[in-house]
């Protein structure tokens, strides 16, 4: 599944519509679908909030178990593996209050790369549908 | 736009969250609990049963009245999460400090 879109306040949340409805078509866990639609939304959200990124190119595909989303967006560049761990330990009240997206993404996902050529840059984000899930506290979240 | 349902108990006021938490829900979100931190309640319970998704925007929201809370002698908890949110919490290391202690 391809698709174009301007990079507006609501790109985070229809292309994660996108992303249901195309996992739903080709049966991924439920799982897989919790985990790339956290990770979509916070990348679509940083590029309309930081990158003055005009379009993007959401790529979807399901090949030999792996859900990957290819989002390509002609904004500033920014490496999102560049961005410095999150020290979950730090208490909550000295905690940093920014990069938890960021820390989001590359907890949530099997791999993450990103890449910028030609003006574009291009993020790629892959669960493996059998994949264990986060950790969690609770049974009811279901793993692949 | 979302309407969240604030229930009033004695000094306490529970926010309660049936939609997902995006960007544009984490801004509602906060306009509601400023209002009710407003207020003189002690304790403001966030009850995220009902909801399936809650972006860093929305765990922002949360620590920074939580903190806020906090400093005046208050408290902000997370009431109920889902699933969902539960992992969310564990996974950015706020479950322990944001979640009710159930008994």
């Amino acid at each position: 599944m391809d698709i174009e879109s301007a990079v507006t306040g609501t790109l985070a949340r229809d292309m994660c519509r996108h992303l249901e409805t195309f996992a739903a078509s080709v049966s991924v866990a439920p799982q897989v679908v919790f985990c790339l639609d956290h990770a979509l939304s916070e990348h679509l959200q940083n590029l309309h909030d930081h990158s003055d990124a005009s379009l993007s190119r959401v790529h979807l595909r399901l090949s030999q178990g792996k859900l990957t989303i290819t989002v390509s967006d002609n904004g500033r560049p920014y490496d999102i593996l560049s961005h410095p761990a999150v020290d979950t330990s730090i208490p909550i009240l000295d905690r940093p209050i920014g990069g938890l997206g960021i820390h989001m993404i590359r907890k949530l996902l099997d791999e993450v790369h990103y890449s910028t050529a030609d003006g574009w840059n291009t993020a790629t984000f892959v669960k493996n549908d059998k994949a264990p899930g986060p950790e969690t506290h609770r049974s009811n979240l279901p793993t692949p | 736009m979302p309407t969240f349902t604030h229930l009033n108990s004695g000094d306490s006021c529970e926010i309660v969250v049936d939609s997902r938490i995006d960007g544009e829900t984490a801004n509602k979100l906060e306009v509601d609990l400023l209002a009710v931190i407003r207020t003189s309640v002690k304790t403001i319970y966030i009850n995220l049963a009902e909801c399936s998704f809650i972006c860093s925007a929305g765990i922002r929201v949360l620590l920074q009245y939580h903190r806020k809370m906090k400093m005046d002698h208050r408290s902000l908890l997370v009431s109920r999460a889902s699933a969902e949110v539960d992992t969310i919490l564990e996974l950015t290391g706020f479950r322990e400090s944001l979640l009710e202690k159930q008994l």
